[in-house]
């Protein structure tokens, strides 16, 4: 415990940090360093090498940026460079959402310095990347497929400048998936560099890349191997599986104030969900594997604008986005693989913040639920509700939930004829026309 | 004479080679570039004297660093010209110029700014065409002109077909080696670079990358773009672009044989003058000097050809990505964009870094179609579709920040001005160097005009140039019309300068069941022959005319008493021409309409004094005899 006060006592500049990123910090509102960032940062500044255990939402995109931008700032008053070394970090991330976070925490940390900052992912017009990389961006964020396209097919780009090297979610990057752009990158980019991997998980195949690719690695755990945020209320509650519904309304219904995501097993569900809450009147988009890249960002985009305040998403949703607001999880199915159950609640409780996590456990998932208790060492306590407020909107629920399956069935029935095509409309009507949808049942 | 199938197979064999080198031109570029420029260097070297460190205005107009601020005043597109400078060689002439004036200092750069054997060579050629005075030649100053970088209107140009062959010619070696100029230099700076970068590489230090020393590119290689209207033209340019070049980089010409035969040189072209000399034999070979001298040539204008200089040698024919000039007619381009619409895998970013362009003979090109020559301008310094092969670490910050149409230098010269021209000026050219342009007080015409005929100007008023064309066609149909309805008497010649007007008042003239016949843009031979025929004898009274027609015909009407100027001819000459068309001596009437909108024309016919009046007076109708 005393350890810990210490810990909080530390600030920014406590860290070794240069002044014009302690005023960044400052700026952005980050009062403290966080628990990784602590952590981290001074063995980054002695320049070791490091991997992180940490999930999304502790802080880790600061505890990599901070130092690669004091190491640039450093470079750059040291060797008299008239501007800043170009291509001086590269950052790779599974997804291109994240990418996307990652580079907008860089440019919001960098804004005084005038830092350059270049996103490569895919699904963007190649030669407006192209564009970005001409202006001699001195950080380059990306997803390995489209690094690896600009690496061979942009003339005069190339890493052999690469100071500072970050794997971010490094267990996803290692799927075989990303093995071959990984292997290309690596490659190319100098041995005589810094090596940072961040990961959620320790798995084997993270092992071995550490093996490869650091050098006397720091280990940093930023918290013990699978535990949640202190400052995360989780609570469960043990309900039988026809009320599920009704319980996610009353829920939603109390807490309506509040950012919420609900997590579901499949992305049927998610749609068939946001179909039912959009009948009451909550604001809920789904968002799942289903869905294209734009139609993704496009959902994300309502959510993030607080157009809609409630997520429904399936387990891809748990990753790598980078949601600061959430204020609620709700594990409408719980998750048969209780390492998700760590990432799902770690989309709330980020940052210092507090947040609430409510499982709904039916007589089927018992079985998992106890393994989540176990995994993270703790009984939950139980989410209090008087069981007849909550069967007050049965009615309702019921009815809408017929509604739903209505609609769905019709779409359902175009799926079958038109292939694939109509999924991207389907979420059209819930990016388009929000309204409509909802009016329409109403009329009804 | 060749048998055809035997020219067939010629051309066929000729092609194969064109695609063959084409294919080999990116080896080829590769080899030119990584010459190390041993003589280029030595030249600079004796050049920069002690007292000439100063940057040539080259490397002044594209390292300066245009701010957002800056950009955005620009986009305003409001000119304030704050000077002026009478012009030596033209009478009653002037420029004046936005920003600073730079034109009353001489020119102290060294070479005025050429490159050392730029200089050398046009200085040869000045002297072996018998010149004397280099200094205070025309083409040195219109060269330092353009060597300023602003954009510059030249609507007083006399055209070569037109007892101003001179004067042309001396324009004309002045943007071509302004041209030169500005490829060479640009060339040596990516050869110098290149040696660098290779030295740097050689020496086993791994990078190259920081720093802003390896600027020197845009997206794409060609630089400059020469608009033209006709091949014949075209011939007359590219001819004399090859022999401005010194004589080291040429060496060798490639595909010269083929260019004469795609633009057709003297002896080539004698099929098609035979041709035309068929038809002549047929007319009366009546038609004026510079009618003959403008069109003697191939009159084509669809063509598009780029030409690439290397160290030692000048490509014609060069791939449009690998050439440093293009030299093309408006429509060709535009045949172009239709095409790169249609296929996705054609496209015409090679016009995205284009950084002088040169519209020549804009007053052909405005009786040709205007509109094509607004859409390439339009479509020049676009961020490109995708990527060409350029390193884009050596890419100018100016094009990646989409600014290079403020980079870009547009020159535009012509006989006369139209506000076609000042519109293309005042609104696609955005310069951040500022313009120049010329303005004439102008004496007229009307002591050409033979015939003894009282020419009756008539003023109709309009709000806004918008409503010109409305107003005056009501004043036509109220005010003229009614005259000319009732009377017996025909020869009635209705003079429009444009083809709209042609069209609303054929339009008008139908709804009213006149007795008239057409010489128009589209009408074919036999119906023109007809209508001629018709109109003299009578039968029918009224011809309506354009001035489009007459440029490419120049036609002797005959049968004209009563001539009514609905809009007046943008080309002068026209004017007394027409006039002078009129036959017989009794009864002859001649009338013009005019606005205060007419300025440009009205004043190149009958003065810019007179024109003010005229335009500002209370009264509404004048008189010349």
């Amino acid at each position: 415990m005393a350890e810990e006060e210490k810990e909080e006592m530390k600030s920014f500049k406590d860290l070794g940090l240069c002044e014009e990123l302690v005023e960044a910090c400052d700026s952005l509102g980050w009062k403290n360093p966080t628990k990784i960032q602590v952590e981290a940062i001074p063995h980054a500044l002695e320049g070791k090498d490091m991997i992180g255990l940490a999930q999304t939402g502790s802080g880790k995109t600061g505890a990599f940026a901070l130092p690669i931008l004091h190491a640039l700032l450093e470079s750059h008053s040291k060797q008299g460079y008239k501007s800043a070394p170009v291509f001086f970090a590269l950052v790779l991330s599974p997804t291109r959402e994240l990418a996307i976070q990652i580079a907008e925490q860089f440019e919001a940390l960098g804004s005084g310095i005038s830092l350059k900052c270049a996103v490569l992912v895919g699904g963007v017009d190649i030669m407006q990347q192209q564009i970005a990389l001409g202006k001699r961006p001195h950080i380059i964020v990306g997803t390995p497929g489209r690094l690896v396209d600009h690496l061979t097919n942009t003339k005069g780009f190339s890493l052999r400048m690469l100071k500072y090297l970050v794997l971010d979610e490094a267990d996803r990057l290692l799927n075989e998936d990303f093995e071959k752009a990984l292997d290309d990158i690596l490659n190319v980019i100098p041995r005589d560099r810094h090596t940072y991997l961040f990961s959620a998980t320790m798995t084997k195949k993270v092992k071995k890349l550490q093996r490869a690719c650091l050098r006397n690695p720091v280990k940093i755990e930023a918290a013990s191997k699978y535990s949640t945020v202190d400052t995360l209320k989780q609570q469960y509650r043990f309900i039988p599986a026809k009320y599920k519904d009704c319980y996610l309304v009353y829920i939603l219904t109390e807490m309506s104030g509040c950012t919420s995501m609900v997590f579901t097993r499949t992305c049927d569900a998610t749609r068939l969900l946001a179909f039912i809450l959009r009948n009451l009147n909550i604001r809920a988009i789904p968002i799942s594997g289903q869905m294209t890249q734009a139609k993704r960002l496009g959902a994300l985009n309502k959510f993030k604008s607080g157009e809609c305040n409630v997520l429904v998403c399936t387990d891809v949703a748990s990753r790598g986005l980078d949601i600061p607001s959430v204020d609620m999880v709700i594990n409408y199915d719980i998750p048969t693989n209780s390492k998700d159950y760590i990432h799902r609640v770690g989309r709330t409780a980020r940052a210092g913040r507090s947040g609430v996590a409510i499982s709904l456990v039916n007589q089927y998932e018992l079985e998992w639920y106890l393994q989540i208790e176990k995994l993270i060492g703790k009984k939950l306590p139980e989410y209090p509700a008087q069981e007849e407020e909550v069967l007050q909107y049965l009615e309702s629920v019921t009815e809408a939930k017929r509604l739903s399956q209505m609609k769905l069935k019709e779409i359902g029935g175009t799926k079958k004829r038109r292939g694939g095509d109509d999924d991207d409309e389907d979420i059209e009507r819930y990016l388009g026309v929000k309204g409509k949808s909802s009016k329409k049942v109403k009329r009804k | 004479m060749a048998s055809p199938a035997k020219i067939l197979t010629y051309l066929i064999i000729l092609y194969n080679v064109d695609v063959a080198t084409e294919k080999q031109t990116e080896d080829a570029e590769t080899e030119d570039d990584l010459e190390t420029s041993g003589t280029d260097e030595d030249d600079d070297l004796t050049v920069r004297g002690p007292s000439t460190v100063a940057a040539s205005s080259f490397t002044k107009h594209v390292e300066y660093k245009l701010s957002k601020v800056e950009a955005n005043d620009l986009s305003k597109k409001k000119w304030k010209y704050t000077w002026e400078v009478p012009a030596a060689d033209i009478s009653n002439c002037k420029w004046v110029g936005t920003g600073e004036c730079f034109l009353k200092d001489d020119d102290l750069s060294s070479n005025y700014g050429l490159k050392q054997k730029l200089y050398k060579h046009w200085l040869d050629v000045y002297k072996t065409s018998g010149g004397n005075d280099f200094h205070s030649s025309k083409q040195r100053w219109f060269f330092s002109l353009c060597n300023s970088y602003r954009d510059i209107l030249h609507g007083e140009k006399k055209p070569f077909y037109h007892k101003g062959l001179e004067e042309d010619s001396n324009i004309m070696d002045a943007y071509l080696m302004h041209s030169l100029n500005h490829i060479f230099r640009t060339r040596d700076l990516v050869r110098k670079n290149n040696a660098k970068i290779d030295k740097h590489q050689m020496s086993g230090k791994e990078e190259i990358l920081p720093g802003d020393n390896f600027l020197d590119q845009g997206f794409t290689r060609p630089k400059i773009l020469i608009l033209l209207p006709l091949r014949s033209i075209a011939l007359r340019v590219i001819e004399r672009l090859i022999q401005l070049t010194p004589a080291n980089s040429k060496v060798n010409v490639e595909h010269i044989d083929r260019f004469y035969k795609d633009f057709g040189s003297e002896e080539v072209s004698s099929d098609e003058e035979e041709e035309q000399s068929k038809n002549a034999k047929t007319k009366k070979p009546s038609k004026p000097s510079d009618h003959q001298s403008l069109f003697k040539g191939d009159t084509r204008d669809d063509f598009m050809i780029g030409i690439k200089f290397t160290r030692k040698t000048i490509k014609l024919y060069g791939d449009f990505y690998s050439s440093d000039v293009i030299v093309a007619s408006p429509l060709e381009l535009m045949t172009k964009f239709g095409k790169a619409e249609k296929n996705k895998e054609l496209d015409t970013d090679y016009l995205s870094s284009i950084e002088v362009v040169i519209i020549d003979h804009a007053d052909v090109i405005s009786l040709q179609n205007w509109s094509f020559l607004t859409s390439v301008v339009e479509r020049l310094n676009h961020i490109p579709s995708k990527q060409h092969g350029t390193n884009v670490m050596r890419i100018r910050q100016w094009y990646l920040d989409g600014f290079a149409r403020f980079y870009r230098q547009t020159i535009i010269l012509g006989y006369y001005l139209n506000p076609d021209m000042n519109a293309l000026f005042n609104h696609h050219c955005v310069n951040y160097q500022g313009k120049v342009k010329s303005v004439r007080e102008h004496r007229g015409v009307l002591p050409k005009v033979l015939s003894q005929v009282r020419q009756i100007y008539e003023r109709f008023d309009a709000n806004s140039i918008a409503d010109v064309d409305d107003a005056r066609l009501e004043y036509f149909e109220k005010k003229v019309f009614p005259k000319i309805k009732d009377s017996d008497q025909g020869g009635i010649m209705l003079f429009a300068s444009s083809y709209f007007e042609f069209v609303r008042l054929r339009n008008f003239l139908k709804s009213q069941n006149a007795s008239f016949c057409l010489l128009g843009d589209y009408t074919n031979q036999k119906d023109i022959s007809r209508a001629r025929v018709w109109f003299f004898e009578g039968k029918r009274k009224i011809m309506l005319y354009t001035e489009r027609i007459h440029f490419y015909r120049r036609y002797k009407i005959r049968g004209i008493r009563n001539l009514i100027i609905y809009s007046l001819p943008e080309r002068k000459e026209f004017y007394y021409e027409i006039v002078n068309m009129l036959e017989g001596s009794d009864d002859l009437a001649c009338t013009v309409l005019f606005s205060q909108y007419d300025k440009l024309q009205l004043e190149r016919i009958v003065g810019t004094a007179p024109a003010k009046r005229m335009i500002k007076s209370e009264k509404g109708v004048f008189v010349f005899c």
